[in-house]
């Protein structure tokens, strides 16, 4: 192909527009990285829930610092119509007495052996009712240098509690906050005491059939219900955040494109000579923008395939100290994006090719 | 096909630019026909309107008034595109000026013009190289434009107007730039292309010698074509 030949006869040139595209890619590569570990510090492990619905308090409205169901909701929330499995579940936030300026983990009380177990990635679970027992998310090991077999001590209520990591468990942070994975009863002393009136939990996970996060609330008085997703988005702050990271990747894409724009309409109007010729030894206008899409698509493309990997590497090195995460998906979307967006780059130097007459090949010498 | 077939037809045709006052009339009412097989020379001093005749032969500019039909298409009355395609599939046209593209080595320009028709493959290949033979350019194969002789360029520009196999091959200056043993040397070869493959060849020229080798010769004043020969 020709577009090749003239690639390759103006590698200089070329080089420098992938060594820009290349930077235009890494940037927003990092951004979306930025964004996507943001939005899983907000609370992956809450979007990971394995629920059809999450029952809270009606007062709280979703928030998991607010709600609180009492023993008795809990039991009907359970015996609801069209509940099949259900688990209760607490959130209480708590200081570890070991790198305290870490700040707070969350502690979730959960019930071992039903949907609400997390996936074991090493250890052992959790038996039903054991307590004194958690399995820790495997960012709260990092962070703090612990591994499973080791005890840590957290504080609640002036009291402090020691807790033995018999498992690691890979769900993600909740709420900002890594979490330790205990058994309800634990939470409940955790947050309340033994006080014998205390709440029973923050909220519900149910699973069954309907539609129970309607359903639901219309058999409990004092419910609302959610999916995982709508409690996710909900959680403060995670809307603008996400806004924020989208908004800087869209400039990131419209410089990149106006850059790479300019580049090809500069190079087309240095070659409106060479244009001149191949249209009138016969090629369409369309025959000699493809040239041009080629290689745009080309240069983007190896542009994108240095900087994914340079991305993996700055990700992995600053990893511990900001919340940066590559998830596939986005990436994948990134990519189009580049693309495209590459691509209506060079859609003036199209208008301008259209124009080139053929007749200009007559009046010069090449 | 018929071997006497009539390829180009040319009635009455004038290229007047400009308007008013300004108008210049390169090419007047000018009418002639040639058929498959013949090498027509085209003589006439500079700025007579040759080379505007052989830009409205090739599709490259349309006449003020007149009829063109080269290969049964009529050239004032088709779009931009058609013309495109009319120049991609009936024209071999060499350029005074060479018009090599640069970036492209010779065999790879020969081999663009396949490619813009989408004629890929080893038939091109094939083709491409035998025409560098022929051109005695076949050490020269993989040489880029800037690094060729003036008369190098000029036969490469000769078997890129042969690569899409035309109906009609306009040359304008063909053998400026060659010493008298190649430029008679590419006539010839020109002329048994024409014969051989029933070609119609229009060749602009300031040469007499060469003129000679060509079947009719047309001369162009001030935009008036006649026959001579």
């Amino acid at each position: 192909m020709i577009a090749f030949d003239e690639l390759w006869h103006r590698k200089g040139q070329f080089a420098l527009i992938g060594l820009i595209v290349t930077l235009v890619a890494y940037l927003v590569f990092m951004i979306n990285a930025l964004g996507a570990g943001l939005l899983e510090q907000a609370g992956s492990a809450v979007k990971r829930l394995n629920a059809d619905a999450l029952v809270f308090a009606d007062t709280a409205n979703l928030s998991l610092q607010q709600s609180e169901l009492s023993a008795q909701t809990v039991a009907a929330i359970r015996s609801a119509p069209g509940v099949e499995a259900s688990s209760a579940l607490g959130y209480v936030s708590v200081q570890p007495s070991t790198d305290p300026e870490k700040g707070p983990v969350a502690f979730l009380g959960f019930e071992p052996g039903t949907i609400s177990e997390p996936k074991l990635t090493d250890g052992r679970a959790l038996a039903p009712g054991e307590t004194g027992a958690v399995l820790a998310d495997r960012r709260f090991l990092e962070d703090r240098g612990l591994a499973v077999g080791d005890t840590v001590e957290v504080t609640s209520r002036l009291q402090p509690y020691t807790l033995e990591i018999v498992g690691e468990v890979d769900e993600g942070p909740f709420f900002f906050q890594n979490p330790l994975w205990g058994a309800i009863e634990d939470w409940r002393l955790l947050k309340y005491g033994d006080d014998p009136q205390a709440p029973a939990a923050t909220l519900v996970m149910v699973s069954g059939a309907g539609g129970l996060t309607d359903s639901v609330p219309q058999h409990v008085p004092g419910t609302e219900a959610a999916t995982p997703a709508q409690t996710f988005n909900s959680i403060p702050g995670v809307g603008p955040q996400q806004n924020t990271a989208n908004a800087i990747q869209g400039f990131g894409l419209v410089i990149g494109a106006t850059v790479i724009g300019v580049f090809f309409y500069v190079l087309t109007l240095q070659k409106v000579g060479q244009i001149g010729i191949l249209k009138a030894i016969g090629a369409s206008s369309w025959f000699v923008f493809r040239q041009l899409l080629v290689q745009v698509l080309l240069i983007s493309t190896i542009g994108l395939i240095i900087a994914l990997p340079l991305t993996v590497v700055t990700v992995d090195l600053l990893q511990a100290s900001v919340p940066l995460l590559v998830e596939p998906s986005r990436i994948v979307l990134t990519v189009v994006l580049l693309l495209g967006t590459a691509v209506v780059g060079v859609l003036f130097s199209g208008r301008r090719i259209a124009t080139v007459d053929p007749l200009i090949a007559l009046g010069q010498q090449q | 096909m018929n071997a006497r077939e009539l390829t180009v037809d040319v009635r009455g045709v004038s290229k007047i630019y400009g308007a008013g006052a300004n108008a210049v009339r390169a090419v007047s009412d000018a009418t002639f026909s040639a058929r498959r097989g013949e090498l027509i020379a085209l003589v006439g001093p500079s700025g007579s309107g040759k080379t505007t005749l052989l830009a409205m032969l090739g599709g490259l500019l349309t006449p003020t008034t007149g009829t063109l039909t080269v290969g049964g298409v009529e050239l004032g009355a088709v779009g931009a595109a058609r013309l495109a395609r009319f120049r991609r599939e009936k024209v071999g046209f060499v350029f005074q000026g060479y018009n090599l593209l640069p970036y492209l080595t010779a065999r790879r320009n020969l081999l663009a013009v396949a490619e813009i028709s989408g004629r890929n493959g080893r038939a091109a290949a094939a083709l491409a190289d035998r025409l560098l033979d022929e051109m005695g350019l076949t050490e020269r194969a993989r040489a880029y434009p800037a690094e060729m002789s003036g008369g190098e360029r000029q036969r490469v520009a000769i078997a890129r107007a042969l690569m899409n196999d035309p109906a009609l091959i306009l040359l304008d200056e063909p053998t400026a730039n060659l010493d008298t043993a190649r430029g008679r040397q590419v006539v010839e070869m020109l002329v048994a292309e024409v014969r051989q493959r029933d070609k119609t060849a229009l060749m602009v020229t300031h040469d007499q010698r060469m003129a000679e080798y060509a079947a009719r010769i047309l001369r162009i004043d001030d935009g008036a074509v006649s026959e001579v020969r």
